[in-house]
């Protein structure tokens, strides 16, 4: 695939998405110039950019929609909500002819049935808007469309540049679409230019056209035909009186500059728009590039910082610390780019979640929190599928048919909602509906059935959820073909792990359920504290401890040979490293407690000597290591030493489920 | 030179069409007949070339016989107004 082609896919399914966006938007709040501005924007650069590429089919498709769209901008035509409905397929059916288009592929006879129903629907619209139609708004609207259809005749001159051909736009297609403008007069080719054959370049463009064109569009609307390639030919468009009684030109003229007014101004306010929305494209693996290079800076600054401290020299040691603040700077500002906020990837899932319910007849109110929270991109993309499965799930399963919840005394809309905030260093991601909750009893049945627990063990209500995670356990009484074949959560719990994230569950029978789930906020480096137990080095990641304490002879004395201490009254469950990872017997007097915290479980790790805080690129084990409980990677110490990288929250439930105790 | 080896004639095709048709106007034959039947698509470079072409034949008296423009192809040509100055046969 060219890189062009790479791009305009790209391009498309980000206007793809925006078009949904914007859909769902009205589909609930409410029609708006905004959504629909951007509705109309989507179709008419996929128009533009498929043209570029001769892909027909979806010129012609989105062509017509856009024609709609248009006249929706205008306001001459409603924005109901079948038409939303419509525009919604219409999106997907355009996705499928791209797909085709690039594949090289020909429409079968399944998509070509959609594609004439959707576009004789599109028509209908259109062609229920003919004068005879009474628009929406009041008297004074009703003359402004008379008038702004009044047709003029125009005379557009274009001359395209020698590279015009390098631009990969045919202009036929081009000369095509203005026709559908209006009605073209008069076409005629300016040919004076074109060489002889020996002096001709095949790849040179030297024609030009002169086109009289009859229409009620306006020059700007003349002008967005061009509007990809007005800096590969000269364009110059001019109005051609007509000689018109006076008494009628007056009129004309009285109404112009009042009506032409707000056009002007919207297509200026669309420019603005535009801008304001100005990004960057860049490839991503440019910016992991950046950050890998980075990562390296900040090993090779903690090395220089070791040296500095080992020389003890006052201004060495200033300045590898003014050195060590700005990499941290740039280190953060790197990473902030691939942050991007959640919204508008959980955009989506409003359809997903709408399309569920409305095939199965349950009414849900969706709401999103915390859109403007910041992730990841990479973790976004790949949470995405997991997100998508639990709220099919939660539609599906969780929230009850409407008569029952009304016998419940519930309301008959279910609410499901999905909410995303940052707390203590990571993300959390949570998925809430007041639907049936689980049902324990059907999940520990199922579960013993399966040989996954026997009957003997005596099993939390957490730990009972957790067992939904197990492959092959569903309970679903009836599989659907939304969810029910207990495939699914599994590898739900699967992929948000290889995030490094964590999931929990949280329900109460007949009050609905939560599932709450932890990520990092980046995946490449982190703050770290760097500790030493027996002859090895670790890190913990900063933002999960709470506190240091020193494992004082009293506390020694206070936990008689038990794994928890108590820390101001409360039971502090400690997880002995030494012992875990079978380190040799430590040469230091001296015992530290780290306090960490994740989520709602506290833990203290007992080590040995504790060296501060320390920036951590963390790099992966390698498969060797892969599955090694509790450590989650490694990192290279200025002294070229390796430390370890504590998975805090694998390290915890290997303290909760294996030792039976709590944490709290 | 007959029949034309290609099924559309746009700007993949142009340059390697753009070399033969140099290679006939060299040969100096009265007649030049270029058969479009298999051609179901042109495009503005296409056509453009043809117009060069035609042009090259008149002023050296070479006669040229564009044949079987399918109506789709004469069709291209109207939207760009073409079909006024380029003589095509579809038979």
């Amino acid at each position: 695939m060219t890189n062009e082609l790479e791009l305009f896919l790209e391009d498309a399914s980000e206007q793809l998405t925006f078009m949904e966006n914007a859909l769902v938007d009205m589909q609930d709040g409410g029609v708006n110039d905004e959504d629909i501005g951007a509705l109309f924007r989507s179709m008419h650069t996929i128009k533009g950019t498929a043209g570029m590429f001769g892909f027909d089919d979806v010129v012609s498709f989105t062509h017509i929609a856009e024609n709609l769209l248009s006249e929706v901008r205008s306001q001459t035509i409603e924005l109901s909500e079948d038409m939303i409905s419509i525009f919604l397929l219409v999106k997907d059916h355009v996705e499928t002819l791209i797909e085709l288009a690039t594949n090289n592929e020909i429409l079968t006879s399944n998509i070509k049935d959609t594609n004439d129903e959707l576009l004789s629907k599109l028509k209908l619209f259109l062609s229920n808007n003919e004068p005879d139609v009474i628009p929406k708004n009041t008297r004074e609207k009703i003359e402004v469309t008379n008038e702004s259809e009044k047709e003029k005749l125009w005379s557009v001159e274009l001359m395209l540049h020698e590279d015009f051909f390098a631009s990969g736009m045919d202009i036929i297609n081009l000369l095509s679409f203005l026709g559908e403008l209006g009605t073209t007069q008069n076409i005629v080719p300016i040919i004076d230019n074109i060489p002889n054959l020996d002096e001709y370049k095949p790849l040179s463009s030297y024609i030009g056209f002169n086109i009289e064109l009859l229409t009620s569009s306006s020059k700007e609307d003349i002008e967005e035909v061009f509007e990809f390639n007005l800096d590969d030919l000269d364009l110059d468009i001019k109005e051609i009186e007509v000689d018109t009684p006076v008494e009628e030109k007056k009129e004309i003229e009285f109404t112009e500059e009042s009506l032409q007014e707000k056009p002007i101004l919207k297509h200026k306010e669309l420019l603005t728009e535009k801008k304001t929305d100005f990004s960057l494209r860049v490839e991503s693996s440019k910016v992991d590039q950046l950050i890998n290079k980075i990562s390296e800076m900040v090993i090779a600054n903690a090395k220089i910082a070791e040296i500095a401290d080992n020389f003890d020299n006052s201004e060495l040691i200033e300045s590898t610390g003014i050195m060590s603040d700005m990499l941290e700077d740039v280190r953060s500002s790197v990473m902030n780019i691939r942050m991007v906020q959640v919204g508008d990837s959980f955009a989506k899932f409003r359809r997903i979640v709408g399309d569920t319910a409305k095939k199965i007849g349950k009414n849900i109110n969706f709401t999103i929190n915390g859109g403007e929270t910041e992730l990841d991109k990479m973790v976004v993309e790949k949470i995405s599928d997991p997100l998508m499965h639990m709220l099919r799930n939660s539609v599906d399963h969780g929230i009850e048919m409407p008569d029952i919840r009304e016998s419940m005394g519930k309301s008959r809309d279910g609410n499901v909602s999905l909410s995303a905030y940052p707390d203590a260093g990571t993300i959390v991601i949570e998925i809430k509906d007041d639907g049936k909750g689980l049902d324990k009893d059907a999940i520990l049945g199922k579960a013993i059935e399966n040989n996954i627990v026997s009957k003997e063990e005596k099993l939390s209500d957490k730990e009972i959820y957790n067992l939904i995670f197990a492959a092959g356990i569903s309970t679903a009484k009836e599989i659907t073909d939304i969810s029910g074949r207990g495939v699914g959560m599994d590898v739900v719990k699967r992929n948000i792990e290889s995030l490094r994230g964590t999931i929990e569950i949280n329900s109460k029978k007949g009050e609905g359920s939560t599932f709450t789930i932890r990520l990092p906020l980046t995946l490449a480096i982190i703050d770290g504290f760097l500790v030493q137990s027996g002859e090895t080095k670790y890190i913990i990641p900063l933002e999960m401890i709470q506190e240091c304490i020193e494992l004082s002879a009293s506390y020694k004395k206070h936990m008689r040979g038990n794994q928890f201490i108590n820390l101001r009254d409360t039971i502090l469950p400690i997880l002995n490293i030494r012992k875990y990872l079978n380190e040799e017997p430590s040469k230091t007097q001296r015992e530290n407690i780290v306090v960490v915290k994740y989520g709602n479980y506290s833990m203290g790790l007992e080590v040995d000597e504790l060296f501060g805080e320390f920036q951590t690129v963390i790099k992966p084990l390698g498969k060797v290591f892969e599955n090694v409980p509790g450590i989650s990677g490694g990192t290279i110490l200025g002294s070229g030493e390796i430390a370890l990288i504590f998975d805090i929250p694998k390290l915890m439930e290997h303290k909760i489920y294996n030792k039976g105790v709590k944490c709290n | 030179m007959g029949k034309l080896p290609y099924e559309k004639l746009t700007i993949y095709e142009i340059e390697e069409f753009y070399e033969s048709l140099l290679e006939e106007i060299k040969n100096k034959k009265d007649l030049i007949e270029l058969d479009f039947i298999d051609i179901h698509k042109i495009d503005m470079v296409a056509i453009q070339l043809l117009l060069s072409l035609q042009q090259s034949c008149k002023q050296n008296s070479i006669e040229l016989n564009i044949i079987n423009f399918s109506s789709d192809l004469v069709h291209s040509l109207e939207l760009c107004g073409c079909d006024k100055v380029l003589e095509v046969k579809n038979d």
